[in-house]
């Protein structure tokens, strides 16, 4: 009875380490080369803080996240693509924001493809959340009379286009969200959006 | 006159010119200005993109992680100490994006100014596909969550481990072996997965004598990765992670083995170590839940985890010469008290919006097959976030032990941790 009972159960890891080594070898390698970063920025909204903080995409070099986000792929159990997703926006928000706080830009306004809508929600409320009120500590609250919308609309394309850092979050806003796709056209929609939305 | 008329109009013709051409002097020497410092910007982000191109253009990428700590302590009973110091270097090393090796060394000094140097884990993991990874060597539990993703000090919310899922628990600490890690969709949900087959634990025993009785005890499973397998049986185990929405990740690990008795001391785990020899061997089982809910600012985690020593004979046979002077009892055993290992823990923190405080609370129970060695703790704590990754976290812990010989223990605890 115990031979067979241990039998049984050896067979049953064996069989489950086959089936999951059959599946590795049959399932494509490596469908994407290169990393989404507007996902990448939901996506590390959504995975890294199921352990630790947030931490600052300047924290690192690009090559340091490189090495780290494919530690926390093995930690976090995460997809081949969501290691690429989340590498191409901490390597494209690892710039450190401008430190003045008005640059002078040439916003080019023509052609917004998307909507203000459309942006926010696949770019900015990984961090700024579907509320407006920030997604996790020290983003600030788009809801409150005195928050960043209090600012006018020049300098909050300033901001948004160049990366800003807020007084006391502990992390700044990388340029165009971390998301190097967005036309200047699709920030000041998204402004637009978000000024309908939030505002008080 | 004639001559008079031109002259005048020559000089006109040049103050007109002269006019026309000052501005457009100055104003060209405002537009070389901006080109110039549009030129010099561009070339400081060329340069950063050349030195970022250079650092990249490697098949191997270096990269050095890990945590260190400072921790003070006022017991109720006792004195106050600076208690711990602790740093855990993690080395990750990688090449191309294909193969991982890493590894974390801790070491921490001792209450007599020793330093004590442990291998957590090293391992080569190769990432077969999107979905799979092969890690090869020493690495971290995976049943439940703490051990595996949560024990570091600037991750864990409070300053200890909770009751039993530190070192002598009912949580597995590591495993030396072979590991499959990994995720995959599972219609609208996201999973993830870590299954293993390794070593497997040992047993440490001990004799006790009551009333001219004597009696062999599993004191506890010895679930640190080791190099040898005295049983000969593989253990294989592993967790599965479901998260139907963000914010709500659930878990269930298990593990099977079969352990055999390795050491065994005389009077309790504090006595005096024998030389054994051991034949038997017992089942091991262990079964475990966690779950993680993250809304806000606010996050509650819980866990429990259930080792079991069950059915088997101990086959433990002392070597006389080695048995202590008063020592009246068998020198073979074959009936040992096995028993079940279980612990929990609830835990909710709240980051207290627009400040860097956060709010800790924390419950956790452990209990074994000897009453002496049970206890709940429960920790209220406060932390300070100084940055993400740099905390100070000031607790007041509550340790009742259940057996109404044993002290409790409340102290205040301080610590200092940064991961970096």
């Amino acid at each position: 009875m115990k031979i067979s009972k241990f039998i049984t159960s050896k067979l049953f890891g064996v069989s489950s380490m086959a089936l999951l080594l059959s599946a590795t070898f049959l399932t494509p390698a490596l469908a994407e080369a290169t990393g989404d970063a507007a996902k990448g920025a939901q996506k590390w909204a959504n995975n890294c803080a199921r352990c630790h903080n947030m931490r600052d995409p300047k924290e690192f070099s690009d090559a340091d996240w490189d090495t780290a986000v494919m530690h926390m792929r093995l930690r976090a159990g995460l997809w081949g693509v969501d290691e690429r997703d989340i590498l191409a926006f901490l390597q494209a928000s690892n710039t450190p924001a401008v430190k003045v706080t008005v640059k002078s830009v040439s916003v080019d306004l023509a052609n917004s493809g998307l909507s203000g809508e459309a942006v926010y929600k696949s770019t900015c409320i990984a961090c700024h959340g579907g509320d407006g009120k920030g997604a996790f500590p020290g983003i600030p609250d788009f809801t409150k009379s005195k928050g960043p919308l209090s600012k006018n609309d020049s300098e909050l394309l300033s901001n948004m286009i160049n990366g800003f850092q807020s007084p006391g979050s502990p992390m700044a806003m990388p340029p165009r969200g971390g998301n190097v796709s967005l036309t200047d056209a699709d920030l000041k929609a998204v402004l637009g959006y978000m000024r309908a939305t939030f505002e008080k | 006159m004639n001559m008079k008329k031109s002259k005048l109009k020559c000089c006109l013709l040049a103050l007109n010119v002269t006019a026309a051409i000052v501005p457009a002097a100055v104003y060209a020497d405002n537009q070389t200005d901006n080109l110039r410092q549009q030129v010099d910007d561009l070339q400081s982000q060329v340069d950063r993109l050349e030195n970022t191109a250079a650092e990249r253009n490697t098949d191997s990428s270096f990269h050095m992680a890990g945590y260190g700590s400072v921790e003070y302590a006022d017991p109720d009973s006792g004195n106050s100490a600076f208690n711990k110091v602790l740093v855990a270097p993690i080395i990750h090393y990688n090449y191309q994006d294909w193969l991982m090796f890493e590894t974390e060394f801790e070491l921490s000094n001792t209450a007599d100014g020793d330093t004590e140097l442990a291998l957590e884990y090293a391992s080569i993991n190769l990432f077969l596909n999107d979905y799979v990874a092969l890690g090869a060597g020493k690495f971290l539990s995976p049943i439940g969550q703490f051990r595996q993703n949560l024990h570091p000090s600037w991750i864990n919310k409070a300053v200890s481990a909770p009751a039993g899922f530190g070192h002598g628990g009912a949580a597995p600490l590591t495993e030396t072996g072979l590991q499959l890690r990994g995720g995959f969709p599972l219609g609208e949900m996201r999973a993830n997965y870590a299954v293993y087959v390794g070593n497997g634990p040992t047993l440490a025993a001990a004799v006790e004598g009551q009333g001219g009785d004597y009696e062999l005890a599993i004191e506890e499973v010895e679930t640190e990765g080791r190099t040898s397998d005295p049983d000969g049986k593989k253990s294989f185990g592993g967790r599965l992670g479901l998260l139907p929405f963000p914010g709500l990740e659930i878990g269930i690990s298990a593990a099977k083995s079969k352990a055999t008795v390795t050491a065994a001391s005389a009077g309790g785990h504090d006595g005096p170590e024998l030389d054994i020899e051991s034949t038997g061997e017992f089942d091991y089982d262990v079964i475990g839940a966690d779950f993680r809910y993250g809304w806000n600012n606010l996050e509650l985690r819980g866990e429990y985890l259930k080792t079991e020593i069950g059915e088997g004979s101990s086959g433990v046979e002392f070597h006389s010469d080695d048995l202590p002077a008063d020592y009246a009892g068998p020198a073979e055993f074959d009936d040992v008290e096995v028993g079940q290992w279980k612990a929990w823990y609830l835990q909710a923190a709240y980051k207290i919006p627009s400040t860097s405080f956060e709010v800790v609370v924390r419950t956790s129970e452990l209990q074994t097959p000897h009453s002496g060695e049970n206890y709940s703790q429960r920790t209220l704590g406060l932390n300070y976030l100084f940055a993400p990754h740099v905390v100070v976290k000031l607790n007041y812990e509550i340790k009742d032990y259940d057996s109404s010989g044993a002290d409790d223990d409340n102290a205040v605890r301080v610590q200092l941790a940064y991961g970096f």
